[in-house]
């Protein structure tokens, strides 16, 4: 038997499809295109984007632990996203791709609000702000949001606390010598 | 830098024939057998080949990092020694796998913990997998013979430090069992830099064991040097494909190295096993490549004492408890082994949990902090199937693990019984590993708590150092993608000597049971293949 939407493709059924589609394809084309143009990494560097992500998420989540000390703040700050920055060229192409995607989703407007329900950019975000992003992805009833906040967190820890210059934060004295 | 002897890079003094892949490889190798791999199956296989004067080639996709480049950083092991920079992960980012990824493999930063394979193990084997002559009695020499190659003995040398014994104090307390750890060590420093390779060479890892005997023997190495894929014909592979690639795994040029053996060992360990023969398209007829991939899911609980603790410092692993394991039915709900965690400040801060004021609060009361672990024996029960391998898009591996409510409702026993063992030690307050969790001041408050958890993705903390399976053994081809005697089923020259061998978990920490059992594997085949016998000692 002959299928009839395959014949008349643009009865109403399959034109209100067609439209969905579109309009789908068109939303997620332009998320797409602006998380491309807000990417994190480009030619191994984290791009100012990626860099400002980073520095919001490690200011949320390692923050009160950094010296209250402006300027020595910023060179802590600094030297971690220094770090960071070998820390990801470490990893494999494939694991280096998914966090750009992840860090042009967080730098891009739209699509930081839908993540972590913030409109300020990470730079211009207030200490509760921050935190109330953090908290808004970690306990988020979508997994992928849950899942969002694992990755960064456990980038941003591994980075920060694997670094021996951050040893005198923490309480850890160091190896032995030998 | 340790300013110790550093027997490998006299060795390479001396001549010892090690290429770094990255730095130019051959087009053409032959040799009686290619091993992909240095980590404890292929450490094991090539010391006995060479023993019986076979030809042998080693092929390590990671870097060569010896005694004098282990600082004890973390933030150089992971990215030198570990698979992934140390970000390796299921496929649905649940759970992270710390698995080794250098020339000796995972035994260079393995935590030395040396168990056998329990007999409930091999006896769930037997009747399940059709692996016959898999007992206890039948392994027992197998496993001897490892122990004394490896000096693997009950650590008594030093007393656990704090981390491990607040374990034994809170299983004491509670009247169940809690035994002293055997280590493969000599001369252990009592460092608890076992994690970031031994700067002194008493870990008895395959670096400084058997990958410089075999060495010695005239094995040749080649490190970031990548086993691509297998030329198949018919039923025999006929050359393996490698490329030369940097640190972080990435490809330097098109060049390739085709290495031409008379048999070919695949030892990449569970995960790399199973992905270079997908990469291959190895003959499965049955579908079972890269299934029963399992992985000793592990929860974590951090219990706060009023003394310091230093997890950091000490032997990181000296006490177990196996009350919760083996005497647990395979039918019931899942088994699992007590041990204690070390805290190295990277680590420690992705297991204690937490951002912010919260994590500011976690690190105030970090050298106070015992971090105990509980590692889930998955593989046993119909509801704990294990993961399956799959190909990323650019011929990576990929874990697709989910963990089942069955595996989950495990995670939520282990943590109940860890904050019990913890109170029983004196800790003040408990904090699991979970997103709804706090710091609880008494057992009946964490009781409470923990019981109420939800057990759902990303809320449940967890990891994996065993991964385990995925080339599992059969007695026969239904069973199994190998025999029992390690050769694949379909192709009569490969076999695979790894962790991916076994059909199960182990339910204890698994490189013993690697050693042992390609200690019998390659004992027999360098017979078959070079009509002699030797043996490890």
């Amino acid at each position: 038997m002959v299928d009839r939407s395959i014949d008349h493709p643009l009865q109403p059924k399959r034109r209100w499809f067609l439209k969905t589609a579109l309009a789908i394809g068109a939303v997620g084309g332009a998320l797409g295109a602006l998380v491309y143009w807000h990417r994190g990494m480009s030619n191994g560097k984290l791009t100012e984007h990626g860099r400002d992500v980073f520095r919001g998420l490690t200011m949320g989540i390692v923050g009160p632990m950094l010296p209250k000390d402006k300027a020595q703040r910023e060179a802590i700050m600094e030297g971690h996203l220094t770090h960071t920055e070998a820390f990801l060229n470490g990893m494999p192409n494939v694991l280096q791709i998914e966090v750009n995607a992840l860090l042009g989703l967080l730098g891009n407007f739209p699509t930081r609000k839908m993540l972590t329900g913030m409109g300020a950019s990470w730079s211009e975000a207030t200490e509760d702000e921050l935190a109330q992003a953090i908290e808004t992805m970690r306990l988020n009833p979508l997994p992928t949001t849950r899942l969002t906040y694992q990755v960064l967190r456990s980038l941003v820890c591994m980075s920060f606390y694997s670094n021996s210059a951050h040893w005198p934060l923490t309480g850890y004295p160091g190896p032995v010598q030998i | 830098m340790s300013k110790l002897p550093d027997p490998f890079r006299e060795g390479l003094a001396r001549g010892w024939k090690a290429t770094n892949g990255e730095q130019g490889l051959p087009e053409q190798v032959q040799c009686d057998v290619v091993i992909v791999g240095t980590g404890a199956g292929a450490g094991i296989t090539a010391e006995l080949l060479t023993k019986a004067g076979l030809d042998v080639v080693l092929v390590e996709e990671g870097p060569l990092r010896t005694s004098t480049d282990f600082n004890q950083k973390e933030s150089e092991a992971y990215a030198n020694l570990y698979q992934d920079g140390g970000g390796r992960k299921t496929m649905d980012g649940a759970l992270t796998l710390l698995q080794g990824r250098c020339v000796g493999g995972t035994t260079v930063i393995n935590w030395t913990s040396s168990f056998r394979t329990p007999a409930s193990t091999l006896k769930y084997w037997e009747d399940n997998f059709g692996l016959k002559d898999f007992n206890e009695a039948s392994m027992a020499p197998w496993f001897g013979q490892a122990e004394t190659r490896l000096n693997m003995h009950k650590w008594e040398e030093a007393p656990p430090n704090p981390n491990n014994e607040l374990l034994r104090t809170g299983a004491k307390k509670l009247g169940i069992s809690a035994e002293v750890i055997p280590r493969n060590v000599k001369g252990c420093w009592n460092l608890g830099s076992c994690g970031m390779g031994c700067p002194t060479n008493a870990k008895q890892s395959m670096l400084v064991t058997t990958i410089p005997s075999s060495l010695e023997s005239g094995a040749r190495l080649f490190y970031q040097t990548r086993a691509q894929e297998f030329i198949i014909k018919g039923d025999k592979v006929e050359g393996l494909i490698c490329v030369p690639i940097r640190v972080n795994g990435q490809k330097t040029s098109d060049k390739v190295l085709r290495i031409t053996a008379k048999h070919y060992v695949v030892s990449g360990g569970a995960i790399n096993s199973p992905a270079l023969l997908k990469r291959s398209k190895a003959p499965d007829p049955h579908g079972l490549l890269g299934t029963r991939t399992f992985l000793h899911p592990v929860a974590f609980s951090g219990g706060v004492f009023e003394q310091r603790v230093e997890g950091w410092a000490g032997a990181p692993q000296s006490i177990y408890s196996d009350h919760f394991v083996h005497n647990a039915p395979p039918e019931g709900p899942i088994g699992y082994k007590l041990e204690a965690t070390p805290m190295h400040p990277g680590l420690a801060a992705v297991l204690m949990g937490g951002y912010g004021k919260g994590l500011a609060e976690r690190f105030q009361n970090y050298p106070n902090t015992q971090m105990m672990l509980a590692l889930l024996r998955d593989g046993f029960h119909p509801e704990s199937s294990g993961g399956t391998v799959i190909l990323n898009v650019d011929g990576s591996p990929l874990l697709n693990y989910a963990m089942s409510d069955y595996v989950l409702a495990g995670f939520k026993q282990a943590l109940l019984t860890m904050a019990e063992v913890q109170f029983a030690a004196g800790a003040k307050k408990v904090m699991p590993l979970h997103e709804q969790a706090h710091y609880y001041s008494n057992w009946a408050e964490a009781k409470a708590a923990i019981s109420a958890y939800e057990m759902k993705p990303y809320y449940v903390g967890g990891g994996s150092a065993h991964i385990m399976g995925g080339c599992r053994m059969g007695g026969t081809e239904q069973q199994g993608v190998v025999r029992p005697d390690g050769v694949h089923w379909q192709l009569s020259n490969l076999s695979v000597h790894d962790g991916s061998l076994f059909p199960t978990s182990i339910g204890a920490n698994p490189q013993l049971s690697i050693y042992g059992l390609t200690n019998r594997l390659a004992t027999a085949l360098a017979k078959r293949l070079s009509g002699k016998d030797v043996s490890l000692i």
